[in-house]
């Protein structure tokens, strides 16, 4: 039976209506907003590109944006790695896998409130576990006030987000390592590569479709960092760990609805532009076989 | 004929039915109203006898049910914001003055001119209960802020009593440090430590109607701000507090297990976390005024306007939410809530609880040493954010002067003319 025009809209029809609902409206309903001078859901006056003007000179934006793209590069960079390291030492480990690969999901299935008031206690300066534990191994000169310091503390937050995360992106590496072929694998094997050389000239060109995965997915959470923040720092010490989107819920909650969602577009803008680009660049790298 | 008979008698009888089914389902004496009420006491350290009080509401009103939803203080306002604009927040809300300003001012609360309670409010807190002339709350405590102080940890250290001025708290502080004890513990991380302390220092040089005079322009962060930021800097250029620790620790998270497991001598905070420290400590503790003053002076402490309720504009259980807000400040309902909550009345025929802890604070008040706050009772609704933002800077650069550090605070906190 072949499918006709009208037949495969109506397939499309449910999808399309929840998508334009949940999806489209919301997001055309925000940027809307973003020209008003909105104090709650509904209501506000026109006032053009007012808010635009004012966030591009408001020095808490900057920052703010200067905190999102550090922690991002941060996080997609210190998460990848590990995350592919991981992968490495378990694609070699087949006994240990099935256990390991449940282990390394479980902080990703946890609440974010909970790790952050976990990770809030690991970092106490008092009677913290980290400073006890740096203290008791002789290295007290490294003790510190991880999350009271301006200079550590956006640092101390994006750990906490890759120990959270670390095993989510391991998992997809995982998955890239079983999708290469045997076959290649054996070659490789008879050619004498082993450690590093294969790794460099066999795993990592082949992998391309989990990294690209990866690091576009890494970048786009990490752009959007909120929680984390809300719980460990509130988005200080002074704005030392101030996201775009902490900032939005800041404004939300000052009922500055129309400039909240000014802060919102941009961060929409630039994550779109941040993935569009990464997608094409690793895309590139990707071979197939 | 007969089937034409046979089907008048059935729509008959299913009108009937139909009747009955009605009557039986909506009698309006029968009918229970569902009240939803929402507020951040009722749970953990901020119980505050709630759940008690709403059991015995629900006994004298069995026509209402009772729908509580508890929200922790610091996501008050990320749940109610988005349920008032969306015109679905609950009947009755538990407020604060800032949101009394910011919520009133926009329509959101309904006026309660002329509820019983309102009539029964002491008429020193009708500026704090409503904006521009109207009334949207009923304030139903005021709340002292002090200084918690473990009298066990001074007498080990052979201070035999807490401190009342500054050289004295300065000697106390030094005692501590050099006999390897906790001092003075300020949790700055939320930004609560910082501005609590620097709110206590200005009770004592900062006169009572300057909140007033800043707001009109006739005033501004002058002396006797300068005073009080100084004594913070003394604690600091000291070391009887370390401003980078302070700025790393938790107001909920670590100063309270700290103070309570008697590792610290001194904690400023307010009196709703009496009842909890009194049960979670064994140690002997003290609620006192804060010896910010000159040799030899009385000790002064500030109060602000705790908790009040008030009514959503667009509830459709109006009546409902008047008869919560009247039985909650009906005398034996409104001194549980104050015992529980160690506060003062704001109620003309309710009594302040006598709590022996906090026997200092209450003479502090009888005394007239005990100020309104100067910060939560300016008009701008972001004037609270701004001043505590600016002390974070002083933990965060130590090394600035007083002078620099007033010269910020003028220039972010903004005077605002009160609404007419």
């Amino acid at each position: 039976m072949r499918l006709t025009t009208r037949a495969a809209i109506l397939f499309m029809l449910p999808a399309f209506v929840l998508y334009a609902t949940f999806i489209v409206f919301p997001t055309l309903r925000g940027i809307g907003l973003s020209f008003t001078d909105a104090q709650g859901v509904v209501g506000g006056n026109f006032v053009g590109l007012d808010n635009y003007v004012r966030l591009f000179g408001d020095p808490a934006v900057l920052s703010a944006l200067l905190n999102t793209l550090v922690f991002a590069v941060i996080v997609t960079v210190g998460q990848n790695v590990l995350a592919l390291a991981l992968a490495y030492w378990l694609q070699s480990l087949p006994r240990l896998q099935a256990i390991a690969r449940a282990g390394i999901l479980l902080p990703s299935m946890m609440a974010f409130i909970a790790v952050g008031f976990v990770w809030n206690f690991i970092y106490s300066p008092i009677d913290g576990p980290l400073d006890s534990v740096m203290n008791a191994v002789g290295l007290r000169g490294l003790e510190h006030i991880w999350l009271g310091d301006p200079t550590t503390a956006l640092t101390a937050v994006a750990v906490t987000n890759i120990w959270m995360y670390m095993g989510y992106s391991a998992t997809i590496y995982l998955a890239g390592y079983f999708a290469i072929p045997e076959n290649i694998m054996e070659a490789a094997k008879i050619d004498g590569a082993t450690g590093w050389a294969r790794f460099r000239t066999v795993d990592w060109p082949l992998l391309a479709p989990a990294l690209t995965i990866n690091v576009t997915l890494t970048t786009i959470g990490s752009l959007r960092v909120f929680d984390p923040i809300l719980v460990m720092t509130g988005g200080g010490p002074g704005n030392a760990t101030q996201s775009l989107s902490y900032l939005v819920y800041t404004n939300t909650t000052q009922f500055q609805f129309g400039y909240a969602t000014a802060i919102a577009v941009v961060l929409l803008v630039l994550t779109v532009i941040v993935a569009i680009t990464q997608t094409t660049i690793f895309r590139r790298r990707e071979i197939e076989w | 004929m007969k089937n034409k008979l046979i089907m008048v008698a059935a729509a008959a009888a299913i009108v009937t039915l139909g009747l009955a089914g009605c009557s039986a389902s909506s009698p309006a004496s029968t009918k229970k109203t569902t009240l939803t009420v929402v507020g951040w006491k009722g749970q953990g350290a901020n119980l505050a006898d709630i759940p008690t009080l709403n059991k015995a509401f629900e006994k004298a009103y069995p026509n209402i049910k009772l729908d509580y939803t508890y929200v922790d203080d610091s996501n008050y306002t990320t749940y109610n914001n988005p349920r008032l604009a969306g015109g679905d927040a609950a009947d009755v809300i538990m407020v604060d003055t800032p949101e009394i300003r910011s919520w009133g001012k926009q329509g959101y609360l309904a006026n309660l001119s002329g509820l019983t309670a309102v009539s029964e409010q002491d008429s020193t807190y009708k500026a704090d209960a409503g904006v521009g002339g109207e009334t949207y709350a009923v304030v139903s405590e005021s709340t002292p802020v002090g200084l918690f102080t473990n009298l066990d940890l001074l007498k080990k250290d052979g201070i035999n009593s807490a401190p009342t001025d500054w050289p004295t708290f300065i000697k106390d502080l030094e005692t501590l440090k050099s006999d390897g004890d906790g001092g003075l513990v300020l949790a700055q991380k939320n930004l609560f430590g910082g501005s609590a302390i620097m709110k206590l220092m200005a009770s004592n040089f900062v006169a009572s109607d300057w909140a007033e005079n800043y707001d009109a322009g006739n005033t501004t962060f002058g002396k006797s701000w300068g005073q009080s930021i100084s004594e913070l800097k003394e604690l600091f250029d000291k070391g009887l507090v370390d401003p980078k620790l302070s700025l790393g620790l938790d107001e909920n998270v670590d100063a309270p297990p700290q103070f309570e497991a008697g590792k610290w001598a001194f904690m400023p905070t307010g009196s709703w976390e009496l009842s909890t420290l009194k049960s979670a400590t064994k140690e002997n503790i003290a609620f006192i005024p804060f010896p910010g003053g000159a040799k030899g002076s009385q000790p002064k402490t500030f109060v602000f306007v705790g908790t009040g309720w008030a009514i959503n504009a667009k509830t459709k259980n109006s009546a409902a939410a008047k008869d919560y807000i009247n039985f909650m400040s009906e005398p034996k309902q409104a001194e549980a809530y104050l015992k529980a909550d160690s506060a003062f009345s704001t109620l003309k025929d309710v009594k302040s609880p006598n709590v022996p802890e906090d026997a200092a604070v209450v003479k502090a008040a009888a005394d007239g040493d005990m100020l309104p706050s100067t910060i939560d009772d300016l008009n701008s609704t972001g004037a609270a954010t701004a001043f505590n933002t600016a002390i974070e800077n002083l933990f965060i650069n130590p090394s600035l002067t007083t002078s620099d550090e007033l010269k910020t605070l003028n220039s972010t906190v903004t005077p605002t003319p009160p609404t007419k």
